[in-house]
């Protein structure tokens, strides 16, 4: 009974507020096509070129589509929930689209993923900015090279409905599953957040560190209309919270501007 | 006015304007991503770790190509793993064929700030050491070198095959003074850090951090204390004789009593002064700052050039209004 009530409850606070967003899928098929499709994507923890669209049940329509960096667009099958990325031989930024409607409600779920390849000569920029669903949020930017997302750090992002700036809608933080409103998109659709420091167990050997995914949710309705979008990115452990110490390193400059005084009294006393 | 039209005070300004787009560039002309820069390839020491950095040096990519694409020479990949690295040197002989090794003495941002360090030690009325005796000169030169082969290359490299550990695949960044500088000056203070993680990163992110202290201290009395050791000379140097830009001498007897092109030389090369018959000049060591032109009290003998055409050369009249300019007593 007590059960009912609990489900009854939760159903009523999470009436209205649909989640679709994409999540990598951990398993072995994933694994094997994105060694086979020879991916190797910079920062992410574990390599798989399968994910899964969280939210979603057969009553949505979907189509989901690759972008490439040259921004050509690789349609994509869905199976049940699942969608598997197609090769690609270039390298930098690739989006994963997957839009969905259902009546009067539609979504539209995106993940950047960063690979390995021959140059696109095109600017992630111009990834970024391109029109992919209805209600969009637009990474602004994504992180450059020697640059990921990392705890405590601030980042920008555009909330864009049909390719135009939407001014003040709300912007959700999703991780480990508890969801809070983190910002606002102001009156240029801009909106920053800053990614919390919530690992646990951190290791000083840096690549024993998994990331942690964090989602960007926002929603919208117009005519009658919902809109619903999600993006979906990895952070990591902020190496300066552990094991880089910049007090030290602030230490150890002064120490060597001190040597380089007493390498000048040294040297004024033989000129 | 006028007194200001030097050679020096024109290479500072298009150093400070060098600096701007190099550590600011992404902000103010859209260049974010790899993708959006200029070159990827300069002759100039300008830093990828600062994310508003408008074009990075060669350095970066020829580390990482060392670290990540090289080794697989040895799986006969030949062509696929040295094409990133052809393509990098491709990008960087065109620059030097364009600016030779002005890049250092125009265009670096840290040669530039270590050019301000010395200005304000002289404000400050620090006593200057005017150059380095030549038994100093000879041990730091090989430095460079040393630095070039074992940092820029064959550590990388090491590490890509896996006879080293990966915290070795790009170690010049890790010590590289000019990482830290054009980080701070965009107000990121992230890269003046101690690693702890392993002794490697360690030792590597302390030498980091005691050059940069080091760096400044003796850029108040030293002039270009860094560029001395500096990694892009020997690279530039391997380039330089496609150079359209080049330092020529054409010296007479006048030469043998006369040292001003040596003692004005930021980088105290003191080969400058042997007598040359119109030859290209153009040492390891030289930044092409033009001051030993600027300097020499002589019709013609050194020169500027561009291809064929004379750029500066220097000559009595110049020598002895320039001269008054530095006492500060032209008019």
């Amino acid at each position: 009974m007590k059960k009912i009530i609990l489900i009854s409850l939760l159903s009523l606070f999470t009436f209205g507020n649909e989640h679709f967003y994409l999540l990598p899928h951990d398993c072995e098929v994933g694994k094997k096509v994105a060694q086979n499709n020879n991916t190797h994507s910079h920062g992410s923890s574990e390599e798989t070129a399968m994910y899964q669209v969280v939210g979603l049940d057969g009553s949505w329509k979907t189509t989901s589509f690759y972008l490439l960096p040259t921004l050509e667009r690789q349609e994509l099958k869905m199976s049940a929930n699942l969608v598997t990325l197609s090769k690609s031989t270039y390298g930098n930024y690739h989006a994963l689209v997957v839009n969905g409607q259902k009546e009067n409600q539609f979504f539209t779920a995106i993940t950047y993923i960063d690979n390995h390849g021959k140059p696109s000569k095109i600017s992630p920029i111009k990834l970024t900015s391109f029109k992919k669903g209805l209600l969009e949020i637009e990474p602004n930017p994504l992180p450059r090279e020697h640059d990921r997302y990392t705890a405590l750090k601030t980042y920008d992002f555009i909330l864009k409905f049909q390719g135009l700036v939407l001014a003040n809608q709300e912007i959700k933080l999703l991780i480990d599953e508890v969801e809070e409103v983190i910002a606002r998109s102001d009156e240029n659709g801009q909106f920053s957040i800053t990614l919390p420091n919530n690992f646990q167990n951190v290791s000083d050997k840096r690549r024993e560190n998994r990331a942690k995914n964090f989602i960007l949710l926002s929603s919208f309705s117009k005519d009658n209309k919902e809109y619903f979008t999600s993006f979906y990115g990895e952070y990591h452990v902020n190496p300066t919270s552990y094991w880089q110490s910049i007090p030290l390193g602030f230490i150890i400059a002064l120490l060597g501007f001190l040597v380089g005084v007493f390498i000048y009294f040294k040297m004024v006393r033989h000129v | 006015m006028y007194k200001f039209l030097t050679l020096t005070n024109l290479r500072r300004v298009v150093q400070l304007f060098a600096f701007v787009f190099m550590v600011y560039g992404a902000l103010l002309f859209n260049t974010f991503y790899s993708n959006d820069k200029l070159t990827t390839n300069l002759p100039a020491l300008s830093c990828a770790y600062d994310k508003q950095s408008g074009d990075y040096c060669a350095l970066i990519p020829l580390q990482h190509q060392f670290h990540h694409r090289v080794g697989g020479i040895f799986d006969g990949d030949i062509i696929s793993s040295l094409m990133p690295t052809f393509l990098t040197l491709g990008g960087f002989i065109i620059l030097i064929i364009i600016l030779n090794k002005a890049f250092c003495g125009w265009m670096c941002p840290l040669g530039f700030f270590q050019e301000m360090i010395t200005i304000i030690g002289k404000k400050l009325k620090i006593k200057q050491i005017k150059s380095l005796d030549r038994e100093t000169l000879k041990k730091v030169r090989p430095i460079k070198w040393f630095i070039f082969a074992f940092l820029v290359l064959i550590f990388p490299f090491l590490a890509g095959l896996g006879f080293v550990g990966h915290e070795l695949g790009n170690p010049y960044c890790n010590i590289c003074p000019s990482r830290i500088l054009t980080t701070l000056a965009t107000g990121d203070i992230s890269q003046l850090y101690v690693d702890k993680s392993n002794m490697t990163l360690m030792i590597l992110s302390l030498i980091a951090d005691f050059l940069f202290g080091l760096m400044i201290a003796m850029a108040l009395f030293v002039r270009q204390p860094f560029c001395r050791i500096c990694p892009m000379l020997p690279l530039q140097s391997v380039f330089k004789k496609v150079g359209l830009l080049r330092l020529v001498k054409n010296g007479s007897d006048k030469c043998s009593s006369c040292s001003n092109c040596a003692k004005e030389c930021p980088m105290d090369i003191f080969e400058i002064t042997n007598i040359e018959s119109n030859k290209n000049i153009t040492y390891t060591d030289c930044t092409l700052c033009g001051r030993c032109v600027e300097f020499c009290p002589h019709d013609d003998i050194l020169k500027l050039k561009y291809g064929t055409f004379d750029i500066v050369s220097s000559s009595k009249e110049a020598f002895k209004k320039r001269n008054k300019i530095e006492k500060g007593i032209y008019k």
